[in-house]
């Protein structure tokens, strides 16, 4: 393309011809909205505001944010801070760190996954909307803006690069939960918090205060010097797991060349394309359900975050240990376990869902390890331990069952 | 990118946050370069003062947050809530359907500077134009909307779009030379497009289009 011919292109679109004068109207009715909006900004809240164009969104269609594949099976770790909701007045000091959060342009942290099923840690840098993770020998780097997933595996020299198909523009999404986290900060504002006075963690001392938020707590300790946040918990109810972020670092230099998505020579490249188009489904739980025991024979203890993600771990380094796996089907598996749990992240209170599937057999026809109700719909979807599926009045009643679904 | 004010300051742009006369200044310079990008982006006026007021209201609702102090950044900023605002709204395929019946209105590019910029001196209608647009990826979308819709730079619309420059100026050109095929193809099948558009103006459920008189 020459400068002529990139000149004539200039030339062509500057004979559009559409009228592109602006009215009055238009103009002096936005303007005097503006101009009431900046008064109608409380005073004294954090600087993120409220965006009243934005609907309040429900966990269910926050975690669909997340219908990004993670190699490593870490999609499941799609579900956190998910639950910072319908919060109102803020106190100031909580609202300077809140800010500093939703600020950040880069940050440094690890992402702690604490469940029955174990705990899982993964190092995060955060940078421009991107963020890259490292999780034992596996490095993941997605950026959703260019529709990217970089997996490189330093141990083995593989890389995979995944290539989102969706016309959905993802600059908007996040790259993780706590992404999610930080967006869903800048729409909403919590409330009622309680200061926790001085710990001490790795030999720092550090401010902590709690909010309430629905029936879940949020605690974040602080540099009381900095107001910098430090360390972040939150239980995920429902999930028998809890996040923990620790060592946060906001706004410093990292490295852009780190998140680049050029594969790194003398790495062997597979790529593929991922459709995020389509919701997940019962079908996706189903498969999820069956790549789980047919790996490890059971089914999970929980639908808590950790375990599976460990299971489904260990399933990848097994089958790396083949040598040369078929990374396009290992990637179609960890896409389908992945959104076969969102699935029930999906389901809310009404669709009273329940698991019990830590003492079933993989197999007995007669043992129901998963049901719900479908919105509008007077029958259960029972799940049993063959993975039939039969309908029912009622639930069934199972000793041991846990609630699931997003708004717990 | 065009129309830059010249008397609008930094210290305008700071103020901003918690002025609302500097607010107000702030936005009289840039409603009418943000409402020019929709209108040619979008074609309806109607959808492009709906757009507009979006970009301005999720502008006003961020900007505490907005970490810059300089015009340049701020005018890099609202162009990338605009951008992401127009994206967003073409993401419905209606959206799309009715910025394409809108086109049909615009009627015929002029022939020389099609035959200049295509290689072809068949009949082209500006509908074929805004189609060869939308076949393009989002992203490409955005770069060709900041090039030719607010005549920003290469590198404006790097730093508008967090992309290398290098990576901006392949991808325009590829989203060129694949616009130029679209309307080569388009062109060389310009009787039957002059009948489908022909057809299509009928339509009396289009939404309007102001044509610019001087054009």
């Amino acid at each position: 393309m020459t400068k002529d011919e990139h000149k004539n292109w200039e030339q062509l679109f500057s004979q559009l011809p559409i009228n592109v004068s602006e009215t009055d109207r238009h103009k002096e009715s936005l303007k005097r909205e503006l101009l009431e909006k900046l008064d109608a900004r409380p005073t004294g809240s954090p600087q993120v505001s409220s965006n009243p164009t934005r609907p309040k969104q429900t966990i269910g269609q926050t975690l669909m944010k997340y219908k990004i594949p993670h190699f490593t099976g870490l999609a499941a770790s799609l579900i956190c801070i998910a639950f910072f909701l319908q919060l109102s007045t803020p106190a100031l000091a909580i609202d300077e760190i809140l800010k500093k959060i939703v600020s950040a342009e880069t940050a440094k942290y690890k992402m702690q996954f604490e469940s029955a099923g174990g705990t899982q840690e993964i190092e995060v840098l955060q940078y421009d909307g991107a963020v890259r993770e490292k999780f034992g020998d596996q490095i993941s780097i997605r950026d959703l803006k260019r529709k990217k997933v970089l997996v490189l595996n330093e141990k083995l020299r593989t890389a995979s690069l995944a290539t989102i198909k969706t016309d959905a523009d993802l600059s908007k999404s996040s790259s993780n939960p706590f992404e999610s986290f930080r967006s869903l900060l800048e729409s909403e504002q919590p409330s009622n918090p309680k200061m926790l006075g001085e710990q001490e963690f790795d030999g720092k001392s550090l401010s902590g205060f709690q909010v309430q938020i629905s029936d879940m707590t949020l605690t974040i300790w602080a540099d009381p010097k900095t107001q910098t946040p430090v360390r972040i918990e939150y239980p995920l109810p429902g999930y028998d797991t809890s996040v923990l972020i620790t060592g946060y670092e906001p706004n410093i230099d990292i490295d852009p060349s780190l998140f680049s998505l050029e594969v790194p020579d003398g790495y062997e490249l597979r790529q593929t394309e991922v459709d995020a188009g389509e919701l997940p489904t019962e079908d996706d739980l189903l498969r999820t359900l069956k790549l789980y025991s047919d790996f490890s024979g059971k089914y999970p203890e929980s639908l808590g975050i950790s375990g599976l993600t460990k299971t489904m771990q260990s399933y990848i380094q097994e089958r790396m240990k083949d040598g040369q796996p078929d990374l396009q089907e290992l990637q179609s598996q960890t896409v389908s376990f992945s959104r076969g749990f969102t699935f029930t992240m999906t389901l809310m209170a009404e669709n009273d869902s329940q698991y019990a599937g830590a003492d079933a057999k993989p197999g007995d026809s007669d043992t129901p390890i998963f049901w719900y109700k479908p919105s509008s719909q007077s029958k259960f979807r029972v799940i049993y331990a063959d993975l039939s599926i039969k309908q029912a009045d009622k639930a069934p009643q199972v000793k041991g069952a846990q609630k699931v679904g997003s708004d717990l | 990118m065009t129309h830059l004010p010249p008397n609008l300051t930094d210290e305008v742009v700071q103020r901003a946050k918690g002025d609302k006369a500097a607010l107000g200044e702030l936005f009289d310079h840039f409603y009418p370069m943000i409402f020019a990008f929709c209108m040619r982006r979008l074609v309806v006026r109607a959808f492009s003062e709906d757009v507009t007021s979006e970009i301005f209201l999720k502008m006003v609702s961020a900007l505490p947050s907005f970490p810059g102090r300089r015009v340049e950044e701020f005018r890099r900023w609202i162009f990338r809530i605009a951008t992401n605002e127009i994206n967003a709204h073409l993401r419905q395929a209606i959206r799309r359907q009715e910025l394409l019946q809108a086109a049909v209105q615009l009627g015929r590019v002029n022939v020389e500077q099609a035959t200049e910029a295509l290689g072809i001196s068949t009949e082209l209608d500006w509908e074929a134009v805004y189609k060869a647009i939308q076949s393009l990826t989002t992203v490409d979308q955005s770069i060709i909307s900041l090039r030719f819709f607010s005549e920003a730079s290469h590198d404006e619309i790097a730093l508008t779009l967090d992309m290398k420059p290098g990576t901006v100026r392949a991808r325009l050109r590829r989203a060129l030379i694949k616009m130029r095929e679209d309307l080569q193809a388009e062109g060389a099948n310009g009787l039957e497009r002059k009948s489908i558009n022909q057809e299509c103006s009928k339509d009396v459920s289009s939404p309007t289009v102001e044509r610019d008189s001087q054009s």
